[in-house]
């Protein structure tokens, strides 16, 4: 069963086709990652499924409900979450108050939270190393733990597919490995697809279950990750630069 | 009937294209919203009307007066308090502004009386020019003739001239324009220099025949060329000039026609302006021509 | 108890105190105060915490406060009225204030922060035109009286005494107003601390990113405007009964000035802070005309050299914004707040409002 169906996406802008024909699927239970070089659309195609974007023909589901054409609310009512890659929290604000945000469309009333979402907000903050950290104001954090308070707001959502925007820019080969680490735990013990835009290649082809690669707009190749390495039109995009494997 | 309500309209539309597109241009260069604008307007008007009262003295001279304190005040308020706040939210910005403003208008009012009137001696004074049956004031002509002249001129110079060049590259690119060495706070302090000076000319036309004189509610005249700003689109030039024609326009025709529309209650006509920008950012959330947001994360 | 409700339980004492230990001219000040202060939160609930720049604060304070007169007075031969008991008046105001922010909230929800700023001038103007257009409502240009609130009024038998002291209208309409501003706060306090405070400030700084988490932007920011409205119905309320007369020529764009006034240099998005504005700027040119033999530069009376006390206040609070926005951006809240103390700040009301971090578009420079 299929997670995500992106169908014959289409975006453009200024004139320019940031994505074109672009069609691929994110099977439950899968890390799926998209790979281009810079330009690709892969950021194009993420601010579609946002809602950020509205595409030009084509559309995305979300487990057969069309997401595309609906407000980013909405979107995030059908279980969809995401990172991004500039750090979007409230640095003035706590980090449980940055996590209790993630919760607002599972949170009723004007009343203080219930215990419940705080308990949760808590146990998740745990799972993403956070647990000392909940009333440091999140601008005070360094730039990977406010990249794991990305990821926690993104999951006390309780979303059934997670958007990763780069998790491991900016890092060095540790916190790579552990950022490696936090996403298959994330697959492993809440059983979320994840779909992941990322240049580390690393890190990809190390947790992908499946990998598509972008260039120019245009899908170039959609499979394991042994079959996009070997693949003759990815190697050809990637010409010029090293080879990133 | 028409015929003049349309010419008053083009000339105070014209006028307000002057105040819109000084507005913007700030706009387009610090992206602030200057409440301010209108404290220009009356710091210029006031100026002029000043100088100008001096014995023998040319009125040109009471002008580039006027034009001088108004670009040197918005000189004043971008370097010292403007810049201080750069990198800070724009509503901040605009807020400070507003204190400007504040201060601004009420020295002037204080300077002029609650209930006074500050005449200015125009070259054109209660004259009129007759064309057949038409009537028309000479300053309103003068009006049409001079904002159009200064439009225009301002046009070419955006155009063709370096400055102007680099005015309009730091508007739309400002990252290519900064590594192309374009100083962006020297086009932008030259924005709001031309602003002041805009807002000086534009006020001058607002306190000639048939207004008495330079009085406290020449301030809220002033404050259509926001609603006219809105509806071209707040970072549109094109724009700046067509809702400032459009407000003038249908300024002057509601009061033409005050008579007919009395049931809309007396005075309608200067509501007007906010109520066609209600209408149409009720339609188009960024203006006729301003450009609509595409978000990027 | 927690330290705050204990702080607040001492303020609430203290005013309650307040018309034993104070004369009549600073209660009136007070009261001026408080009505102010209404109106100030809920402004600083839509600036502050929304992000949402309105420039027509005085629309709604209009509304409310010819609302309430209008539904309160008798009719009379220079201008109407429905006659209403003043307690049923008084609530119907603040909603007729509502509806009017209903009304306008889907213009409001659909702009961006600077352009709702100037769209708001036009509310203000709207509200100019039609009180210069009705003077069964306004009783002309002159204004007319305020109905007052039964029982909370001078005695028109005489002077009476309360504990020694002379107990007149000004110490009667205090616990009213008190109970009004208190209710105000806890509101206030109650929102910005709930999930819909949260999702306000998330939309005020990341409002892509509040969209993308979950929260309905437009119709959050319709909620903000619209609390907002309510806020200044009941501002309008209590002003109209502080000042007794209402004037037309008072609800305009000056007040809307005013009222921002007051949230900046308060502090903007804190409930103290708008209090501490309100105050402020309310007071401020009865205080200086009080004391102006004492102030260089102050004319004492009309025709006496010197500015005038309001012409001062004026200058004044213009000079604070900037001063406030250029130095110390979480105004007298942040400078309270510059002492030290045991605990931090809890988030729900912590500054910086003006300080959002903004995106590549929005950052300014000038």
């Amino acid at each position: 069963m299929n997670v995500l169906t992106v169908d014959d996406l289409t975006v453009r802008f200024a004139g320019v086709t940031a994505l074109d024909g672009v069609s691929f699927a994110v099977r439950a239970g899968d890390i799926h990652a998209i790979i281009g070089p810079n330009g690709a659309g892969k950021s194009t195609l993420f601010n579609v499924i946002s809602g950020a974007y509205r595409p030009a023909s084509g559309s995305v589901t979300v487990r057969g409900t069309r997401l595309t054409g609906r407000a980013p609310h909405q979107i995030a009512r059908l279980g969809v979450a995401r990172t991004f890659q500039n750090i979007a929290l409230l640095p003035g604000e706590s980090v449980e108050e940055n996590l209790l945000l993630g919760r607002h469309r599972l949170i009723r009333g004007w009343r203080r939270e219930d215990r419940r979402h705080r308990d949760r907000v808590r146990e998740i903050a745990a799972f993403v190393g956070l647990a000392l950290r909940l009333d440091t104001p999140a601008g005070a954090l360094p730039y990977g733990d406010q990249k794991r308070v990305e990821l926690g707001r993104a999951l006390c959502g309780e979303p059934d597919l997670l958007l990763l925007d780069e998790p491991a820019a900016g890092m060095n080969a540790g916190e790579t490995a552990a950022v490696a680490g936090l996403i298959r735990a994330v697959r492993e013990s809440l059983g979320i697809a994840i779909l992941l835009v990322e240049h580390d290649m690393g890190l990809v082809m190390g947790i992908a279950d499946r990998i598509t690669v972008l260039d120019f707009g245009v899908l170039i190749a959609d499979g394991a990750p042994d079959e996009v390495r070997a693949d003759k039109a990815v190697q050809t995009a990637y010409l010029g630069l090293e080879t990133p494997w | 009937m028409v015929i003049p309500l349309l010419l008053g309209g083009l000339s105070l539309g014209a006028v307000y294209a002057l105040l819109a597109l000084g507005f913007v241009v700030v706009f387009r260069s610090s992206g602030v919203v200057n409440f301010a604008h209108p404290a220009l307007l009356m710091i210029g008007a006031y100026v002029i009307a000043r100088v100008s009262a001096g014995a023998g003295r040319p009125f040109l001279i009471a002008l580039l007066a006027g034009v001088l304190a108004a670009a040197a005040v918005a000189l004043v308020v971008q370097r010292f308090l403007v810049r201080p706040m750069s990198g800070r939210s724009l509503i901040a910005i605009s807020i400070m502004t507003l204190g400007v403003d504040t201060i601004a208008q009420t020295e002037i009012i204080r300077r002029i009386g609650v209930d006074g009137y500050l005449p200015v001696a125009d070259p054109w004074g209660d004259r009129v020019v007759r064309a057949g049956d038409l009537v028309f004031p000479q300053s309103r002509v003068a009006a049409l003739v001079v904002a159009a002249l200064v439009i225009t001129a301002f046009l070419l110079w955006l155009r063709y001239s370096s400055w102007g060049v680099a005015m309009r590259a730091v508007a739309d690119d400002p990252q290519t324009a900064a590594l192309m060495g374009i100083r962006r706070t020297t086009v932008t302090a030259l924005a709001w220099i031309l602003a002041g000076m805009l807002a000086a000319v534009a006020g001058l036309f607002l306190i000639t025949f048939p207004s008495p004189g330079l009085q406290p509610v020449s301030g809220a005249a002033a404050l259509r060329a926001f609603p006219a700003a809105i509806i071209g689109g707040l970072d549109s030039i094109g724009g700046a000039i067509a809702g400032g024609l459009i407000v003038g326009i249908a300024e002057s025709v509601v009061q033409g026609y005050a008579a007919d529309l009395s049931f809309l209650g007396a005075g309608v006509h200067s509501v007007v302006p906010y109520a066609v920008m209600l209408a149409v950012l009720l339609v188009r959330p960024s203006g006729l021509f301003g450009t609509k947001e595409l978000y990027r994360v | 108890m927690s330290r705050r409700r204990l702080a607040l339980a001492g303020a609430v004492a203290v005013a309650a105190a307040a018309p034993f230990l104070i004369d009549s001219f600073w209660l009136q000040q007070g009261l001026f105060a408080m009505a102010a202060a209404v109106g100030a939160l809920g402004l600083t609930l839509l600036l502050g915490q929304a992000g949402q720049l309105s420039l027509g604060h005085s629309f709604f304070l209009a509304a409310g406060a010819y609302g309430y007169t209008f539904l309160a007075s008798g009719a009379g031969p220079r201008a109407g009225g429905l006659g209403l008991s003043p307690y049923l008046a008084a609530p119907l105001a603040v909603l007729l204030a509502g509806l009017a922010g209903l009304l306008f909230s889907p213009i409001a929800a659909r702009l961006r922060g600077i352009y709702l700023g100037i769209a708001t001038l036009g509310l203000v103007f709207l509200g100019q035109h039609i009180l210069a257009n009705a003077p069964r409502l306004t009783g002309g240009d002159n204004g007319r009286s305020v109905p007052p609130l039964p029982g909370f009024d001078a005695d028109p038998g005489g002077v009476r005494y309360l504990l020694n002291v002379e107990w007149g209208r000004e110490q009667k309409l205090w616990y009213p107003f008190l109970a009004g501003l208190l209710l105000a706060y806890l509101v206030f306090q109650a929102i910005a601390r709930s999930r819909t405070g949260r999702a306000l400030r998330a939309v005020r700084d990341r409002e892509l990113m509040a969209g993308i988490v979950g929260v309905p932007v437009t119709r959050f920011k319709a909620y903000a405007f619209l609390i907002s409205s309510m806020y200044a119905g009941l501002g309008g309320v209590l002003v109209a009964l502080a000042f007794r007369r209402v004037v037309p020529e008072t609800f305009g764009i000056t007040l809307s000035i005013e009222y921002l006034a007051m949230v900046v240099i308060g502090g903007l998005g804190i409930a103290g802070g708008a209090i501490a504005g309100a105050a402020f700027v309310a007071c401020l040119p009865s205080v200086l005309e009080r004391y102006s033999d004492l102030l260089p530069g102050l004319a004492a009376g009309p025709g006496d050299a010197g500015i005038s006390a309001p012409v001062a206040g004026k200058f004044l609070y213009g000079a604070a914004v900037i001063a406030v926005l250029l130095i110390e951006p979480a105004g007298l809240a942040g400078l309270a707040r510059r002492r030290p103390r045991r605990a931090p700040a809890p988030a729900a009301t912590a500054p910086p409002a003006t300080e959002h971090t903004p995106t590549d578009k929005e950052v300014s420079h000038p």
